[in-house]
């Protein structure tokens, strides 16, 4: 290393060690500064959410639900608040909602949030409302100059005296035709982006402010329908021109905020006047490609209550309302983030199959194939993470010289940052990462003390068995090779560490016969060359479990056998034994075949589903703390998984132990 | 621009939008004589001359579903359309309609206002008329024929009453014709009566015009 990056390593540490660790900020808010934002980190879900605002954009859609799922800590609500940030402008309006109260109309509500976010002061409120009415003004401009008849234009500009006035009464063209090259002109710039600049122009050359107003009104009296929707456009339009026009914003505010109840009868007697308010407020923002989003982050906070009874209403309340709303009013993007386990677990189940099929549908976008959801990706690449760590850190060294020059990954190395890759979710790497900087820039002390690594594998096996259970509902017969696969691997790892010494069979192997996906199973032998005790998962439903099971039985029919009883695993245990499968069952016991069905329980499924993943992830962190240095004694992976798993194995010795046909009578 | 660009632009309104922001009226629509030279507009209307012909030219506003719209020609009070739409396609490809009417001889001797009705046939929105008012002026011939009959039945009568008639019987016709070939100064004031009353009724008809007022 020359001397001069040896220097620089040390000043940039010595600067590090004067700064707050730019790593202990792993909780994201929604008001965050967004200091730390890594965009190449869900690229792929901001395409996405992307994608469907465009869709939006296109103009008349019906109003959809998109969830936004993913585990606690893989960056929902960073994604949220980058989103914000991105969004803030005036080509989309984006609310975000922190609140849902119970008792009121989900329009009502909405509406509401609209309305209060385009009156706001902030600027963005200001440009949208300005930009919508600027809009709005320059199409209804246009289409009335349009549909007026020459001599009708020539109204728009009043004469300059006696001479202009009988010129025009005369059709002298030399008093018409300026004042109907103005009105052409008016009309040109209509269909202009430079419109809101070039209209004040208009009213300085000639062109009378309450003529054109009223030119407008008129069109829009004429157009629009007399119903409660069409009275609601006819005052919300004007409100719009006479706000740019006029430049008084009075009118729409009043209107806006409550001024519609004072509707004449048969508008107020037409009801629901908030949601027609809103289905008109939605329409004319589809109609000049704004796309209004709605999102509520942490679905999770929003519907929990003081009691599970309470929680449910809410749940429920709030599904039907969100469901009512999008099905009556079109032109609305929810955005729902939420943790993956709380959406399938608690959200879904508790639905009928109509609010189902609203709530939970295919998401379509161009170029890729229907999804329902946007998923979160559990953790990141090394690549993603290195550039998370320079977003962190640079900025940390503030206007130190060279900074540049230093290592992409400093103060880490390759090690460390290899040994948070496993770790379930970006918000624990981020956290290992903020305990390893405080080890590197602070102290002394360079790695973690036993306790701490125990607790952080054991931390990893909780998170990997989360992880597990949210997959329960999703396992299909489609997954037995893997699920062989995942119990050779934790068996072996049993055997190969002499977790219970000594272990009750000698050799295990995945074997494969017959079916492709049903005809895989694991199989223990006691001694090396004999038959020994086949583990089968029968996970097929339907019209192909009897083909599964028969699979399985087959393996008494090999020439060369391999299993002399076999073990075979059911989500429902004995109960599947009807029908054509009990009948396969009756026969293999006709035949003398030691076989029996045991209950594959939802416990044992997550501990076989977790362990290869922790595993894989332990032996990371464990490689990470050997590569700085630090000792890793066997026992810390050992005990977690000898105490994390015994149950299990447990129920293996059993199977060994026992005689099959005791079991299964 | 084109229908499709229109949809294209970030300006343009999509498909379903609410009525009073639909592009319904036409992009142009315009009078003019057969020779496609513009016509003069007053407050009152285009206008027009009667007995002659002219051509009404419409450019459709964008329309989402292309071919499908159709413009017809609404015939109003004086007013006859001639032949069927003719469609051009222009340099920058717009599509042109052009549709011929006449208006009629128009026998009275002051202006009489009528209207022209572009009918727009939009598959989407149904049908959108637009109406361009005009004035129709009667040819100097009908003007000067109307007033020669006034002064001929004011000033002729009496007088050709008292040549035929003497004594109670009619004159001989060679006399009658000596009778009436001897009162030249009759003819001059005849002529200049014409003459009078023609610029009276074309002031009358300047004051009709400088009444009316169009509706739209």
């Amino acid at each position: 290393m020359p001397a001069s990056l040896e220097q620089l390593e040390s000043s940039a540490l010595e600067r590090l060690r004067q700064r707050e660790n730019p790593f202990s900020s792993y909780v994201a808010s929604l008001d965050e500064e967004q200091r730390y934002d890594v965009p190449e980190r869900l690229a792929e879900q901001r395409r996405d959410i992307n994608g469907i605002i465009d869709l939006f954009r296109q103009g008349n859609r019906p109003s959809q639900i998109i969830p936004i799922l993913g585990e606690a800590g893989t960056g929902k609500t960073h994604l949220l608040a980058s989103l914000k940030r991105e969004l803030d402008n005036d080509q989309q309006l984006l609310v975000i909602s922190e609140d849902f109260p119970k008792e009121r109309d989900p329009a009502d509500f909405f509406l509401w949030q609209i309305v209060s976010l385009l009156l706001g002061r902030k600027k963005t409120s200001v440009q949208i409302l300005s930009r919508l009415s600027n809009r709005v003004t320059a199409a209804l401009l246009g289409e009335t100059i349009r549909r007026l008849s020459p001599s009708g234009r020539l109204r728009l500009v009043p004469p300059r005296g006696f001479w202009d006035w009988f010129g025009r009464k005369a059709g002298i063209a030399a008093a018409v035709d300026p004042s109907l090259k103005k009105v052409q002109d008016l009309l040109d710039i209509c269909g202009n982006e430079r419109f809101p600049e070039a209209l004040p122009a208009f009213w300085d050359i000639g062109l009378d402010r309450d003529q054109v107003y009223e030119a407008v009104k008129d069109h829009v009296e004429e157009a629009e329908s007399a119903d409660a929707d069409g009275f609601l456009r006819k005052v919300f339009y004007c409100g719009m021109v006479l706000s740019t026009v006029f430049g008084r914003r009075e009118g729409l505010e009043d209107f806006l905020t409550g001024g519609f109840n004072d509707s004449p009868d048969h508008v107020a007697g037409a009801g629901d006047l908030t949601k027609r308010l809103l289905r008109v407020l939605l329409e004319i923002f589809a109609a000049f490609r704004i796309p209004v989003m709605i999102a509520f982050d942490q679905l999770e906070d929003f519907l929990r209550a003081g009691s599970r009874e309470a929680e449910k209403e809410l749940r429920e309340n709030f599904c039907r309302g969100l469901i009512a709303l999008t099905n009556a009013v079109p032109n609305l993007c929810v955005l729902l983030f939420a943790e993956r386990g709380f959406w399938f677990n608690t959200v879904l189940p508790s639905l009928d199959q109509f609010s189902t099929d609203r709530l939970y549908r295919d998401i379509s976008l161009p170029g890729k194939p229907n999804q329902r959801a946007i998923d979160l990706p559990l953790n990141c690449n090394l690549d993603t993470l290195a550039a998370i760590v320079r977003t962190r850190v640079l900025p940390t060294l503030g206007d130190l010289e060279n900074k540049d020059q230093l290592p992409a990954l400093f103060p880490f190395n390759r090690e460390d940052l290899s040994g948070v890759l496993g770790e379930p979710s970006i918000r624990s790497c981020l956290q290992q990462l903020c305990k390893r900087y405080s080890e590197i820039v602070f102290s002394e002390h360079k790695g973690p003390s036993p306790r701490e690594i125990h607790e952080s594998l054991t931390r990893s096996w909780d998170q990997h068995r989360l992880l597990a259970q949210a997959r329960l509902e999703d396992i299909t017969a489609t997954d037995i090779p893997s699920l062989v696969d995942a119990l050779k691997s934790w068996l072996d790892y049993w055997a190969d560490h002499h977790l219970s010494d000594p272990v009750p069979w000698v050799k295990n192997d995945a074997c494969q016969h017959g079916h492709e996906l049903f005809g895989h199973l694991n199989v223990l032998r006691t001694r090396p060359r004999s038959p020994g005790l086949g583990i089968g998962f029968w996970l097929a439903e339907g019209k192909h479990r009897p083909s599964d099971l028969a699979a399985k039985l087959a393996f008494f029919n090999v020439k060369s056998p391999v299993v002399r009883s076999l073990v075979i695993l059911r989500r429902d245990g004995t109960k599947a034994l009807g029908g054509v499968s009990g009948e396969h069952f009756k026969k293999a016991e006709n035949k003398g075949h030691a076989v029996r069905v045991e209950e594959l329980t939802d416990d044992d499924l997550v501990t076989i589903l977790a362990f290869p993943p922790w595993l894989k992830a332990a032996n990371a962190f464990v490689a990470a703390l050997t590569g700085i240095g630090q000792e890793v004694g066997p026992d810390a992976l050992n005990d977690i998984g000898r105490e994390r798993t015994k149950l299990l194995m447990e129920k293996v010795r059993k199977w060994l132990a026992e005689p099959a046909e005791e079991a299964t009578s | 621009m084109t229908a499709a660009s229109m949809q294209g632009s970030p300006l343009a309104l999509p498909p379903a939008c609410p009525p009073s922001l639909r592009r319904q009226a036409p992009e142009i629509a315009r009078v003019t004589n057969v020779r496609g030279q513009p016509l003069h507009v007053s407050t009152a209307g285009l206008l027009l001359a009667a007995h002659q012909r002219y051509q009404v030219r419409v450019i459709p506003p964008p329309c989402p579903d292309g071919d499908k719209l159709t413009i017809s020609l609404a015939a109003d009070e004086h007013i006859r359309p001639i032949g069927t739409t003719q469609e051009h396609v222009l340099g920058d490809g717009k599509k042109e309609y052009v549709l011929t009417f006449a208006t009629s001889r128009l026998l009275r001797p002051i202006p009489a206002q009528s209207q022209v009705s572009i009918v727009l046939n939009h598959p989407r929105w149904g049908e959108y008329a637009q109406e361009l008012p005009v004035v129709i002026w009667p040819t100097k011939l009908n003007t000067i024929v109307w007033a020669l009959s006034l002064v001929a039945s004011t000033i002729w009568a009496p007088y050709l009453g008292q040549a035929a008639v003497h004594d109670g019987h009619l004159r001989p016709l060679p006399e009658l014709v000596r009778k009436l070939t001897d009162s030249k100064e009759l003819g001059f004031i005849t002529v200049g009566a014409t003459i009078g009353v023609a610029f009276l009724v074309y002031a009358m008809s300047w004051v009709f015009q400088l009444c009316t007022r169009s509706d739209s």
